[in-house]
């Protein structure tokens, strides 16, 4: 009897140490030393709670680096000008373990302990709804970079800014492509998280006012490693195309399991996956052919001051960081050249000169397009690539006239490839 | 294709892939008490080995498996009678502490050494299938089943027949008494713990060779092993198969039925349930 209860202590402790590891998600590291030397009155200093470790480790390097890159390039141009004289830049980085109650805790931090003023965002929607509601009670402004939720712009804030279109608008170029190519029924299949659920049901509702017939819309549980009997069914409603949703990992599975299950679709599509190179690596040839819903590619026609053209600023990333740059390394370095338009045009540092100069910056032409910022922090305007693997490689297939580099669309069966 | 004939192989399959992946965890609970919370890490290093010596040296994952199975029996071996036997005979906390720790360890290891890069093991027919009867079944998960069956017939072969498994056995079931009897605890310990990191990182081969995994990915198997080890009940061979095909069949059918979204609703309200109904699992025996 006594023996039983201990047993059972033993499974209740069980329990809920692994419900502490599932929600700690893996991986944990303490917070990286404050480096800054935010005193020096040359310098500019700006932080940002980044997930070096845990479950948005991959996304969250390339943020790393992306406001990193911008950090390097003005500094070697002997600093950012601001009112005639040049400011080093120093970002303090700080790690949120990809949790979103961290971001709250370490933006507190390094605003009431090490003095920040001005912020960049961690990564992905939820930890920058969380770290913003900080930022905006201390009136400190904040660009996100690598979420476009739209909620985190529904709140009525002024010091939360975004160089990341709304999430909802992510599908729009996938769909008008689809639509040239002669796909009429499309199957949605989304995660359940804040990304994945306002990009699918932007993509919904743009594809069915464009005369797309949706014939299938399941949401999985981020993370789910068997979707085989979705695409079962979906085989049986005889989608043209599937859209997915979600997150690496499920884009990928997906892709696996449609050979695996034999579903042949015209076309496949992902808003997260083919714009990173693992996805061509972790599927070989099955990813031939796939496209994805991009932000920024190196092709893009557009340039800037401080990167240069599109090309010129994959060129800069891959010389620092070894690997191309994707979208999420590109926004970033968008967002941290936001704010030192921000800083440029506010004649200064202080937090409150630079919100009202974000607000007022209007259109601004950079390495990654023209925006517009909106009245909430968010922005409009900016044209959507579309990337089509080929040859192992992310190709850029949209807007034109890059559609004259379109292959394969429809896809070939499974059993002819 | 038939709907519902594929979806009722989908959960079996599926069930394979989940049971081979609780098959350690399993063992170890049932025999010594541990409950071991670095069990998926111990998988996804399995993963990486042999993604690793696939890369490198060309050696296809089936065989370097053998390799890899006789290396983490080892490193298990090793591991039980160095550290984890030091607190084993303390509060069960100890141990759930000490492998807590374990995971964070590994976890951050693997992001060291593989980075945070997603990887999958992708053979020539990671993805093939066959055809029959116009049903698909996929390779890898079809293997996986057949492993797992396989596993669970030597396992209960082996727990059943042999000296050393009569010895593990008669000390699961009463600790002292199997000391009095002159069987050196620490020792089957040892060899139960190797055995298990070894099935452990069968798991994580097939685990590997069917889905993208990377260093971050270890929590939620050990999640699901946890799952199907206490729906198929503790103490047992036949849990883990049990347990396995249960999950897999119910998350299939109920993923149709009710949608995808609902899957963990289903799994853990049905986890609630046999832990109010039958505690001991479908298969488990009466508390000893």
């Amino acid at each position: 009897m006594v023996r039983k209860s201990v047993k059972l202590t033993g499974l209740f402790m069980a329990v809920s140490l692994l419900l502490v590891a599932a929600l700690a998600g893996c991986g944990s590291q303490g917070a990286k030393q404050n480096t800054s030397n935010a005193s020096a009155a040359d310098t500019i200093t700006i932080g940002a709670p980044d997930a070096a470790t845990g479950a948005l480790a991959n996304e969250g390097k390339l943020v790393h680096d992306g406001y990193t890159l911008w950090q390097d390039v003005v500094n070697k141009q002997g600093g950012l000008l601001v009112g005639g004289k040049r400011y080093k830049i120093n970002l303090v980085f700080k790690d949120d373990q990809s949790k979103p109650d961290n971001d709250k805790s370490l933006t507190e931090q390094m605003i009431t302990q090490d003095g920040i003023k001005l912020f960049l965002s961690p990564y992905a929607s939820p930890n920058i709804f969380a770290a913003s509601t900080v930022a905006e009670s201390h009136k400190v402004p904040m660009i996100a970079a690598g979420g476009g939720a739209k909620k985190i712009f529904e709140r009525g804030y002024k010091y939360i800014f975004s160089s990341y279109p709304y999430s909802g608008e992510y599908l729009g170029s996938v769909l008008d492509l689809l639509k040239g190519r002669g796909i009429k029924t499309v199957a949605f299949l989304h995660a359940d998280d804040l990304f994945s659920q306002e990009a699918d049901q932007g993509g919904e509702a743009y594809a069915k006012s464009h005369g797309f017939d949706v014939v299938y819309s399941a949401q999985y549980p981020s993370g789910a490693t068997d979707l085989s009997s979705q695409l079962t069914q979906i085989a049986q409603k005889k989608a043209d195309a599937l859209i997915g949703t979600g997150h690496f990992e499920e884009a990928v599975q997906l892709v696996k399991q449609a050979k695996q299950m034999n579903v042949n679709f015209k076309a496949m599509a992902f808003t997260v996956g083919p714009t990173m190179p693992a996805f061509a690596q972790n599927l070989g040839k099955d990813a031939e052919g796939v496209l994805g819903a991009s932000l920024w590619t190196p092709d893009l026609p557009y340039k800037d001051d401080v990167f240069g053209t599109a090309a010129q600023y994959a060129a800069l990333y891959k010389q620092s960081f070894g690997t191309e740059p994707d979208y999420h390394a590109a926004m970033a370095s968008a967002a941290a050249e936001m704010m030192g338009l921000a800083i440029q045009k506010a004649g200064s540092a202080d937090p409150q000169k630079v919100r009202d100069a974000l607000a007022g910056l209007g259109t601004v032409h950079l390495f990654d397009g023209s925006f517009t910022i909106e009245p909430n922090g968010s922005i409009k305007g900016l044209v959507l690539p579309v990337i089509q693997i080929q040859n192992g490689k992310a190709v850029t297939v949209w807007p034109a006239p890059f559609d004259k580099n379109i292959k394969d669309i429809p896809l070939p069966p499974w059993s002819k490839r | 294709m038939h709907l519902w004939g594929q979806i009722i192989v989908n959960g079996i399959l599926q069930g394979g892939v989940l049971g081979i992946s609780a098959l350690a965890f399993s063992l170890q609970w049932g025999v010594m008490d541990l409950i071991n919370l670095a069990h998926g890490s111990f998988q996804i290093l399995a993963a990486y080995l042999a993604l690793t010596l696939l890369n490198s040296l060309g050696i296809d994952p089936f065989l370097s498996l053998p390799l890899i199975f006789l290396l983490f029996f080892a490193a298990g071996y090793l591991l039980q009678l160095w550290i984890i036997n030091r607190v084993i005979s303390a509060n069960l906390f100890m141990t759930l502490l000490l492998t807590f720790g374990m995971d964070f360890v590994l976890a951050n290891l693997m992001i060291l050494l593989f980075s945070a890069d997603y990887k999958s093991i992708n053979t020539g027919y990671a993805n093939a299938s066959l055809h029959l009867a116009g049903i698909e079944l996929p390779v890898v998960r079809l293997l996986a089943l057949l492993f797992l069956i396989v596993l669970s017939v030597l396992l209960w072969l082996f727990l059943e027949y042999s000296r050393t498994g009569r010895a593990i056995r008669a000390t699961a079931m009463e600790r002292e008494s199997a000391r009095l009897m002159g069987i050196k605890i620490p020792a089957v310990y040892a060899l139960t713990f190797g055995l298990g990191s070894g099935l452990a990182a069968v798991g994580g081969v097939f685990f590997g060779l069917s889905n993208t995994f990377s260093p971050a990915a270890g929590g939620p198997l050990t999640v699901g092993a946890f799952v199907v080890t206490i729906l198929g009940g503790v103490g047992t061979s036949w849990g883990p198969l049990a347990g396995g095909l249960i999950l897999g069949l119910l998350e299939a059918v109920g993923s149709v039925v009710f949608g995808p979204t609902y899957v963990n609703v289903i799994t853990f309200g049905l986890l609630l349930l046999v832990l109010i109904i039958r505690p001991t699992g479908v298969l488990g025996r009466a508390a000893r």
